[in-house]
């Protein structure tokens, strides 16, 4: 039961990212689901799960980008490990504390990424200021949903 | 070192080598077939779901022509009623003509019924002049049924029955040399008999030499036809020739209204069998 319902959450994880980002976008901004997930996934399940989770969700986001194929995977996987090692050294519990966690990742993230295409595309495709700081913003308004919900489907 | 640790640092590792791979090689065979790989893998969830959400919205749409659809189909509906109640008049009508008809001994023309037909056959030496159709004495066909077919939305003579066997018949075409049909001018009320010529023009001939014929000119079925009820147009006045100081008629030309070689679906009209007292 326990891999089905992991495999159903995977599955949602990319169904949610990407109708949240075709119909809801809000001045062409939406939330990195999938990035929020894997913190959430890593905080509630560890470095292990959150590493898987955050992998296969990156290479998602890979092919349906135009560049720097494994990007994705590889901070995702990233972000899975070390919200996973820190999930004991730091408070995930409370909304604030989820905030600041996924404000702080979804800098890093985005910083990352473009890094890569720099190191291996030789073009930083890093987000503009616009979409760091207000896309940054909408993943930090959404955060505690998405940790709520994590933690009842991977918790129960 | 814990196991979760350990098992964790081999998982980065591995998903690590991987992601480098991918992003250093992006042009090898192996990385391309990955990459494509996990398109599949991944694509079916947009896709579908993409496919689910227009079939979404397309419900209210759905639903806003269903709810006109039911508002036609009650309009249609009340004035089928009408409709039924017009032909019973014209029923009337038509009874009542037969018998002041019968009473002042004057012959009327009989019922009609349509009954539509496929070209089903044709011999490419006789192009123009006969084809097969897909319905025969079984559907109450009978030699001399006229023939009529449309072009453009509206209705011409294309020929009549020569024979019927049981699910198919032959159509004489209007252009064949064996084939005649009396005609007119609907506006200048002449008369003459049309006859077929074995290519795609008919012939005109016997009108009065003092009728005023023109080119464009309509030619119908005229009201003395025995076989084809009155006013079906033929064709077109095509051409008009000089006239022949020995002969006591003149003769014009005429383009069919519909073209012998395009006919795929005929209209048979055939006698009404008469319902029992």
């Amino acid at each position: 039961m326990k891999p089905l319902r992991a495999l159903a959450f995977f599955a949602a994880g990319i169904v949610v990212e990407w109708l949240w980002s075709t119909l809801l976008p809000v001045f062409g901004l939406a939330p990195r689901v999938v990035l929020i997930l894997t913190i959430s996934a890593a905080s509630c399940g560890g470095s292990v799960a959150g590493q898987c989770y955050g992998f296969f969700w990156g290479l998602f986001l890979d092919v349906l980008s135009a560049h720097t194929f494994g990007a994705g995977a590889l901070a995702l996987t990233l972000v899975g490990y070390s919200v996973g090692n820190l999930r004991r050294q730091m408070d995930v519990s409370s909304p604030p504390s989820q905030m600041m966690v996924v404000g702080f990742v979804s800098v890093a993230y985005g910083l990352f990424v473009g890094l890569m295409g720099l190191v291996f595309e030789r073009h930083f495709y890093g987000p503009g200021w616009y979409d760091l700081v207000l896309g940054t913003l909408y993943n930090v308004l959404v955060a505690p949903i998405f940790f709520a919900m994590t933690r009842k489907v991977l918790e129960d | 070192m814990d196991r979760e640790k350990r098992v964790a640092n081999y998982f980065l590792l591995a998903f690590g080598l991987i992601s480098i791979a991918l992003m250093s090689l992006p042009l090898t065979g192996k990385v391309q077939a990955f990459r494509a790989y996990a398109a599949y893998l991944y694509d079916p969830l947009p896709y579908y779901g993409f496919q689910g959400l227009q079939r979404i919205r397309q419900l209210p749409p759905d639903v806003v022509r269903l709810i006109t659809a039911d508002a036609y189909s009650r309009e249609l509906e009340a004035e089928l009623k009408q409709t039924a109640l017009l032909r019973a008049e014209a029923e009337g009508l038509r009874r009542e003509n037969e018998r002041l008809a019968a009473s002042l001994s004057l012959s009327t023309s009989a019922p009609k019924a349509l009954r539509w037909a496929r070209v089903i056959e044709r011999e490419p030496q006789n192009w123009h002049r006969a084809l097969m159709i897909d319905a025969g004495a079984e559907d109450g066909l009978e030699v001399g049924s006229p023939v009529l077919a449309a072009e453009d939305g509206r209705l011409a003579v294309a020929g009549r029955i020569v024979e019927t066997s049981r699910r198919t018949s032959k159509v004489l075409l209007l252009s064949d040399e064996l084939s005649a049909v009396a005609a007119y001018f609907p506006e200048g009320q002449w008369e003459g008999l049309v006859q077929g010529q074995g290519s795609v023009r008919l012939k005109m001939n016997y009108l009065p030499v003092e009728a005023q014929v023109r080119i464009g000119d309509k030619v119908a079925t005229s009201p003395t036809s025995a076989t084809f009820p009155p006013d079906i147009l033929i064709g077109m006045v095509s051409k008009v020739f000089e006239r022949d100081p020995f002969l006591a008629f003149q003769v014009v030309e005429v383009s069919p209204a519909v073209h012998p070689g395009r006919l795929k679906e005929v209209l048979i009209l055939r006698r009404k069998r008469k319902e029992a007292p």
